[in-house]
């Protein structure tokens, strides 16, 4: 006992020394520059949004405060039809991405030889080093009337017409789904992994057919992943401006597209305000979806003896 | 003679080149409580698991009460299995896990909850329905692990080395608690271990594997004072083994030329004239000096080493140049032993068994 008590005196002599508070912050300066960069690049972006927002005229040195950008955007029917169409098209994509993404991640984490697992991984995330606008214009010559996709559908005979893949919600659909999907895969993959092959012998042992082992034991333990794949995929979208611009060749409307017209027309003040509109729409949503995932969280974490 | 629950009959299974299971018959009564014992990749798991449903033979047949279920898959099988690493489903709580094969057969939600209930008071772990998985203790969880799998009222219950993860002090608590309770509930037990201690604390009845085959199946005492071959002689505790030729055989015993030895020790089964066999005897059955009483085997022999090991002492003592034994005697009977001394050392014949080779 009385080691012990001397022991644990000594520790705490050494702890309140200047080098222990030295080694106690020595991370901060770490930390740094990442935190001076998003304070500079993005916080202080923001705030001159915010108020740029309210008064449009401050470059111009005539300063005078007005909600008018705010009141446009919130009154008029037209953009909340954008709004609408920007969410639509975040949870159609994610869901398509999610349908897709999901059992690839299961099928890749069966794959039991090294090298093919390798090469399943290389198909899938290399065309993350690709340039999205490279990724866009190919599905552009893919699936344009004279593209490859038309080309194949009017030989086969499934139609005459070519079908209008491009320039139109589908098209912005089918290419961000592309883009968006390793996104999707990987959080999946790394919990899939994480799954250990006698939890499901054990269902299969408590009576459980394949589809009740998945329903009830798979799916719950890879909801985790499933929530942050979807985030990660919903907020790229919702927030996308080079392929659904390019993809919807200027005909479908949504937020990004908005901002960027508004920009180049000199409207700063409307496009701070959407701008800022859709950044709360994105951090509501993440809120929403975090609360969720830490629910699942909590319950999958998992602790073996 | 008891129900058979479990039978196996000559049954083999051959993942790619390796032949994990050989040609395995075997007969499990109702309510007793079998061991299946042997090293590590002798086939002991691959053999539940087959009783189980979770792997299928290569060759041979799978009963179950009497109706063949060789290729059944687990989940329509009345076997319940507890799993080396438990499997608990770390995202229920413990009431959840335990119900979990009830809500499948649908139950009513009352006589879910009362079965759980009872099964939790069962394994001593009443007021524990609420909790999740991972504020339980090792041994709490191995007791929800059993909970979960006998609320089903299985045919047979298999545990596949369930105690293996426990520290030494929980695993005996837990060796005379699931003895205990398979006493109440009066189910079938298979449980696999490669630990002989455990089998023999545990089995009615154990049935000791080695690459693949059985060698011996009997009753924990018998497999200990008489076992069939070498391998199980050796594995199952410690023994000497003097190999020679058989000299003599006479109606209760067979005497065995080692060397210059004439050893007395007796057999089960045939033994011919003449045959290689080998001698097997425990070092606890060595006796030297005044404790040895009336018995042909008796020689001179000369202490090699000593090592106190607390209520005994084991000793290795030389007979003639050639053989070696290890003796354990109690500590008090071996006071003022030391390397160098010469002793009679011997055994009695009953206490020695003749494997054929």
């Amino acid at each position: 006992m009385a080691v012990l008590a001397r022991a644990s005196g000594e520790l705490r002599q050494r702890r309140g020394g200047w080098r222990a508070t030295a080694r106690r912050y020595a991370h901060v300066p770490l930390l740094a520059p990442s935190v001076l960069l998003s304070l500079a690049v993005f916080w202080v972006c923001m705030a001159v949004l915010l108020v740029m927002s309210v008064y449009p005229f401050l470059a111009a040195g005539t300063p005078r405060l007005t909600w008018a950008a705010w009141q446009r955007f919130l009154v008029d029917p037209f953009y909340h039809g954008i709004v609408g169409t920007t969410l639509y098209m975040a949870v159609v994509v994610t869901a398509f991405s999610l349908a897709l993404g999901y059992p690839t991640a299961y099928a890749i984490s069966k794959i039991q030889r090294p090298g093919w697992a390798l090469a399943a991984y290389l198909i899938l995330f290399a065309p993350i080093l690709v340039s999205v606008v490279v990724r866009t214009y190919g599905w552009l010559l893919l699936l344009g009337n004279t593209g490859v996709v038309n080309w194949a559908l009017r030989t086969v005979g499934l139609v005459r017409e070519p079908v209008p893949l491009i320039f139109n919600f589908t098209g912005i659909i089918i290419a961000m789904v592309h883009i968006l999907l390793p996104f999707m895969v990987f959080p999946i993959l790394s919990v899939v992994g994480q799954l250990t092959p006698d939890l499901k012998e054990a269902a299969a042992d408590l009576g459980a057919n394949r589809w009740q082992t998945f329903r009830r034991v798979t799916l719950p333990l890879t909801l985790p992943g499933v929530i942050s794949g979807a985030q990660i995929v919903f907020t790229l979208t919702i927030s996308a401006f080079v392929t659904p611009f390019l993809m919807g060749g200027g005909k479908v409307q949504i937020l990004s597209g908005l901002i960027y017209r508004d920009m180049e027309a000199v409207n700063l003040g409307f496009a701070s305000a959407v701008a800022l509109i859709l950044l709360v729409l994105a951090a509501v949503i993440l809120a929403a979806s975090n609360a969720l995932a830490r629910r699942a969280y909590k319950r999958a974490e998992v602790e073996r003896v | 003679m008891a129900e058979i629950d479990v039978e196996l009959r000559e049954v083999s299974k051959r993942f790619g080149e390796v032949l994990a299971v050989d040609r395995v018959s075997l007969q499990i009564r109702r309510g007793e409580f079998f061991s299946l014992l042997g090293p590590s990749g002798c086939g002991k798991t691959t053999t539940l698991r087959m009783i189980g449903g979770l792997e299928f033979p290569t060759a041979g047949e799978v009963l179950l009460r009497g109706a063949v279920v060789t290729d059944l898959p687990a989940y329509r099988r009345a076997t319940n299995m507890v799993f080396q690493h438990l499997a608990l489903f770390p995202h229920l709580t413990v009431f959840e896990n335990i119900a979990f094969g009830l809500r499948l057969r649908r139950e009513p939600e009352a006589q879910i909850a009362h079965k759980v209930d009872s099964v939790l008071q069962l394994v001593d772990l009443p007021g524990y329905a609420s909790r999740e998985i991972h504020q339980l203790s090792g041994g709490q969880k191995q007791r929800v692990a059993i909970a979960r799998a006998l609320v089903n009222e299985p045919a047979v219950l298999l545990l596949d080395e369930p105690l293996g993860a426990l520290d030494l002090k929980l695993r005996i608590q837990m060796q005379t608690e699931l003895k205990a309770l398979q006493h109440r509930v009066g189910t079938t037990f298979i449980y696999v271990t490669h630990d002989q201690g455990e089998a023999l604390t545990m089995s009615d009845r154990i049935a000791v594997m080695n690459e693949g085959r059985v060698e011996q199946v009997a009753s924990s005492q018998e497999i200990y004072t008489r076992p069939r071959t070498r391998f199980v002689a050796g594995f199952i505790g410690e023994a000497n083994f003097l190999d020679g030729q058989v000299a003599e055989v006479t109606a209760d015993a067979v005497c065995v030329n080692v060397g210059p030895l004439r050893v007395w020790a007796t057999g089960d089964g045939a033994i011919a004239q003449d045959a290689h066999v080998t001698v097997s005897v425990r070092p606890e059955h060595v006796k030297l000096g005044t404790a040895l009483g009336a018995t042909p085997n008796r020689w001179d022999a000369r202490v090699l080493d000593v090592t106190f090991m607390g209520s005994v002492v084991r000793a290795k003592v030389a007979l003639g140049d050639a053989t070696v034994l290890t003796t354990e005697l109690q500590s008090d009977a071996a006071a003022g032993l030391g390397p160098g001394a010469i002793v009679t050392a011997g055994w009695a014949p009953q206490q020695a068994v003749v494997l054929v080779r």
